[in-house]
Order: C-alpha cells, then structure tokens, then sequence
C-alpha cells in the first residue's frame, strides 16, 4: 500500500505561511503528492513535522477563523 | 513501500482527503478538464490547486463522476473562476437543475454544497476526449445510481470514482435508504468494471492504485457481507457518513449526537431499516467507534475530529 497522505480534511491555505493549515504542505507539494515517489514523500512529511513543531502553535487559533470560510 | 503509479504525462491527481474527493487533471495542450472537484468548503484550495497545476493552461471542462457533495462541492466556484463548462451525468442532469437538495443527499446526509449550472449529459456509452486520451463513459450505479466511470482503453486507465477504491467502495445509500437496490447495482458495475482491461485505477478517495484484482475481490467480498448482514452496511453508512461530517464541522457536541442521528434522514433510515437501537444508544456506539478508529476523540463533552 502506498504511504498515507498527511492531509487531515481542513484544506485551507494560510495567506501568511503559504502552507495548508490542516497538513502543513505548500500548493506544489500537495499537488505533486500522488506521482511522488515513497523517498520524496518521506522527506515532505518528515518537512511537515518540523512545520507542525514550528508553526503548529501558531497556526492552531485560526481554525476557528472565518478566513477562507 | 511501492514506487509511484506511472501515469501518462497528460494526467494529474490532485490526491485530497474524506472530504474532497480527488480531482484528476487532464491536458489537452493549452487547454485542461478536471475531474470531480471536491467539497464546497475546500473550494478556494481546489482552485488553487488547480491553478498551480494547470500552469497557465485554460480549464475549459469540468466533468463530475456522480452528483455527491464531495465531487461536486467546488463546481460553482471553479465555473466561476475559469468559466469551464460542467458535464454531468445524464440521470442527475434534472436534479441538478432543480437543484433537489433531498436527491443530493445534501439535506439527507446533513452535508453542504453550492448550486450550479450544468452545461451537458453524459450518457453511458459516451465518449470524451480528456488528457489526449480518449475515454469511455460506463454507467456505474451503486453508491449513486446515476455514476458514470471512464475508461481508457488503450492505457488501460479507469476513473473509478467512487466504484471502486482500493479497498472498497462509496455508501450504497439507495439500499441503506430503501430507495432502490443498491446492492445489486453495485454487483452489476462490479461485474462491468472486471471485464474492462485495467492496469491503472483512479479511485475518487486514495491513491491511484494499480493492484485491480485485489481491489475488485475486496468490493465483491464487502458486498457479499452487506448482502449477508444488512445491519453490517448501515453501520458502516453510519460511521462512514459522520466521519464526513465530523470533518466538516471538526467537532460535535456528544449530547446532541442523539438528536442528530434521529434527524437526519440516512441516519434515522438506516437505523429503523437495519439497526433498530434507540438514538442514544446509537451514539454511544458511534462514539466508541470514531475514537477507537482514531477518527476522533473526546474532550470534554466535545467529540474532536482527531
């Protein structure tokens, strides 16, 4: 089976950090997820825990905003 | 650990979650068709997504594989932005017109979407020119009794949407709702689907996949134990269908979930039709369910999508 993709549904990029507020992927590499090879995709989610670590806290408040509603 | 599906240069899947379904991307030159285009919520990434993709390419066509709310929530917003014209399949043709909210199953399912125009039927034994290839239109009833697949003969592809995934397949919601026989279609599609040649599927939810076989004794396998145990289906409509709307909404209120699931038509249905529990203890079960699958989790008096 192939590696499961980070998104968790919320499917909404942030203005401010260019990335998905839900799996902390940018626009290209959501977009190139499905021809990625396993070794890429290992390296966008091992990027995406570190933006989560890094971000995560930050970016948690603005679920509850209207932006992009 | 697999390598990635080989898929011609003139095909993208923009691969999304539960609650978007995939869109698939098909160049034709300086022009592109999009296939399905996800939830209403998620319909400024979608068009963002698609922008990324097409890289300067006109969207001139969006093509819907069945009419449920996570294939054709984005349709009015990417109509609007690239003025593409929308092809449906012929059977929701008039329920889009009129925009029947119940025939949706927006209102019966307590989902959301945003009206729109559709442009044209497609009809079974239709063909379309998408991505320099060219497709069969297949009518594909089941999950939705109206659902059409494409088939590309030559590279061996199938736009499965929501048929067959790779392990198995939509909500048989006309069986679940005593509307019409769901199973049987499903069977008859099924049947269909194993005598195309296909080397490479694209399923509406998940990756594509190439594993063809496996997937369709999979489907054949789960349909038999919903034929088996009705009771096994409705549960599984349940939990599938609150796993959507607890990602929609990211968190319910568990005191409420009762009255939910007595209001809402598919839940109320298949629970007369199959389960026969009270809506409290339907609750517990679906509570106890969505957190041991790690779909959610409890806080407080909050169930959390996880």
């Amino acid at each position: 089976m192939s590696i499961a993709s980070p998104c968790i549904n919320i499917c909404r990029m942030s203005a401010t950090t260019g990335l998905c507020e839900g799996c902390f992927r940018s626009l290209d590499e959501i977009a190139r997820w499905s021809r990625s090879e396993d070794t890429d995709k290992l390296r966008v989610l091992e990027l995406v825990a570190q933006r989560r670590a890094a971000l995560g806290a930050a970016a948690a408040p603005t679920l509850a905003s209207p932006e992009g509603a | 650990m697999s390598t990635a599906v080989t898929l011609p240069d003139t095909i993208r899947v923009l691969e999304r979650g539960w609650l978007s379904a995939n869109n698939v991307v098909l160049f034709d030159g300086g022009r592109a068709t999009v296939v399905d285009s996800g939830y209403v919520s998620h319909g400024a990434q979608t068009v963002a997504l698609l922008r990324e993709v097409l890289a300067g390419r006109r969207l001139t066509d969006l093509v819907n594989t069945h009419s449920h709310s996570d294939h054709i929530g984005g349709n009015a917003l990417v109509q609007r932005t690239f003025g593409c014209a929308i092809s449906v399949p012929a059977g929701m043709l008039p329920t889009v017109a009129a925009w029947d909210e119940d025939a949706l199953l927006l209102t019966t399912a307590a989902q959301s979407g945003e009206r729109f125009h559709a442009d044209r039927a497609l009809h079974p034994g239709d063909t379309l020119e998408m991505g320099e290839l060219v497709w069969q239109a297949i009518a594909a009833p089941g999950h939705d009794m109206d659902a059409l697949v494409f088939h590309n003969r030559d590279r061996r592809i199938l736009i499965s949407g929501d048929a067959l995934w790779r392990d198995g397949f939509g909500i048989l919601f006309a069986e679940v709702l005593g509307l019409g026989d769901g199973i049987g279609a499903a069977r008859r599609t099924l049947e269909a689907i194993a005598r195309l040649p296909v080397d490479v599927v694209i399923p509406g939810h998940g990756a594509p996949f190439v594993e063809f076989d496996d997937a369709l004794a999979r489907a054949f396998a789960r349909l038999r134990a919903f034929e088996e145990d009705g009771s096994r289906m409705a549960r599984n409509a349940i939990r599938a269908c609150m796993t959507f709307s607890l990602l929609d909404a990211r968190s319910m209120e568990i005191d409420a979930l009762p009255a939910h699931l007595a209001s809402v038509p598919l839940y109320r249905e298949a629970n007369a039709r199959f389960l026969g529990l009270t809506p409290e203890a339907l609750a517990d079960w679906l509570v106890g369910e969505l957190t041991r699958a790690g779909v959610a989790r409890r806080e407080g008096e909050l169930l959390v999508a996880a």
